[in-house]
């Protein structure tokens, strides 16, 4: 290896270990200085949550995967346009979010079958008690598919993410009491998809 | 206040954050309790439903994704949507191209006119006038047309106006549109290697 090319990968190195301890806004600072590799760190950071997030809309690794590039797509064309006014973590969940609505839009979700197989460990205390829990979050997971989309976005940030109020409405780009209004109908619809 | 719990307080209420006075009319409404409850029961029903905890991809999956990521970003910055007077670049090479051949070919027709009657040199070669000319004017073409950027051109001549690359090659004449055509040609196929 040449002395000038182990200077670059040593440099590299040094950055992605900078990057690793850098706090987002440093990151995104980084990057709008031009700075590429600061984009791959936030990529890194927060690929698992946009991840987790677009796995609950669409509930298939592939889809998921796809969603999750869009995502990120998006979020590198439009970081420059990011203001700093709220965590980069809002933001990507914004992104994640609007993303899943649109896909939502044009593709239903896919329902789960009625009698999902089921793996059961024996070893278990309770497995009858773990099959009961598992059909039942089987039928919440159906109930909630069927919600219109952002009651969904609101159920599936507040209950699955555990995001505040205010954090979802800032993602939804709503007021909190319109957030919490939205949580409100959604669990009412949900009973009654549940009832039905 | 006398109002029932909007869908907002009765999240509030689900939260245990709700208001002191709104507490009172809770307290005191039957209907909203009974909503209240139907709305714990939903809660209720998700918590026991347990986490929706979601698949843990292969442990591959992550470092997969940062690269496809990138792949998909530096895609993304190559075909970044091209400005209107950016999006026909032939048409504009090819326009200038016709706006020098039509200027260079006047100058130079001007010029060897007036060299033969002024008995020039060209006369004294031996050689048909008229090929002189041709073979002088071609030259004097093709330099320009090596020294000049589709940029430069485009500086000069300004946009083009709707119909002017039709009206400069209609202008040309047959002698003019071949070698025109040879002059595109060569310039395609240097930009396809």
């Amino acid at each position: 290896m040449t002395a000038p090319r182990r200077a670059v990968e040593a440099e590299g190195t040094s950055a992605q270990a900078d990057h690793a301890t850098a706090d987002d806004a440093a990151l995104v600072a980084a990057f709008l200085a031009g700075d590429r590799t600061a984009f791959d760190a936030i990529v890194a950071r927060h690929q698992r949550q946009v991840y987790q997030v677009c796995y609950r809309f669409v509930r298939n690794h592939e889809d998921a995967a796809d969603l999750v590039q869009d995502v990120f797509v998006r979020a590198f064309k439009g970081l420059k346009n990011f203001k700093g006014d709220s965590q980069l973590s809002t933001w990507l969940h914004r992104i994640g979010v609007n993303v899943c609505l649109n896909r939502v839009a044009v593709k239903r979700p896919e329902l789960e079958p009625l009698e999902p197989a089921r793996h059961v460990d024996d070893r278990s205390d309770d497995p009858f008690r773990l099959v009961a829990q598992g059909e039942r979050a089987a039928d919440v997971r159906r109930a909630i598919a069927q919600l219109p989309p952002k009651q969904r976005a609101t159920l599936l940030l507040r209950v699955y993410q555990e995001l505040s109020h205010e954090e979802i409405a800032g993602i939804l780009g709503c007021s909190a009491g319109a957030a919490k209004a939205n949580f409100c109908h959604a669990l009412g619809n949900l009973k009654r998809l549940m009832v039905s | 206040m006398t109002y029932h719990l909007t869908p907002d307080e009765r999240v509030d209420a689900l939260d245990g954050v709700l208001a002191a006075a709104r507490r009172d009319h809770l307290t005191a409404c039957p209907r909203c309790q009974q909503e209240l409850v139907e709305l714990q029961d939903v809660a209720n029903t998700l918590q026991h439903a347990g986490p929706d905890d979601v698949p843990e991809p292969s442990p591959m999956f992550w470092t997969h994704m940062e690269r496809r990521v990138a792949a998909a970003v530096d895609t993304a910055e190559k075909v970044r949507p091209m400005a209107w007077w950016q999006g026909s670049t032939r048409a504009w090479g090819a326009l200038a191209a016709a706006a020098v051949l039509v200027l260079a070919v006047g100058a130079q027709t001007w010029w060897a006119n007036r060299a033969m009657t002024d008995n020039s040199v060209y006369v004294d070669t031996g050689v048909a006038a008229d090929t002189v000319a041709d073979s002088v004017q071609w030259d004097f073409v093709v330099n320009v047309l090596d020294t000049l950027e589709p940029d430069d051109v485009r500086a000069v001549l300004g946009p083009p106006s709707r119909g002017a690359l039709d009206a400069a090659f209609e202008s040309l004449t047959a002698a003019e549109r071949d070698a025109f055509a040879r002059l595109l040609q060569a310039e395609l196929a240097e930009g396809s290697n």
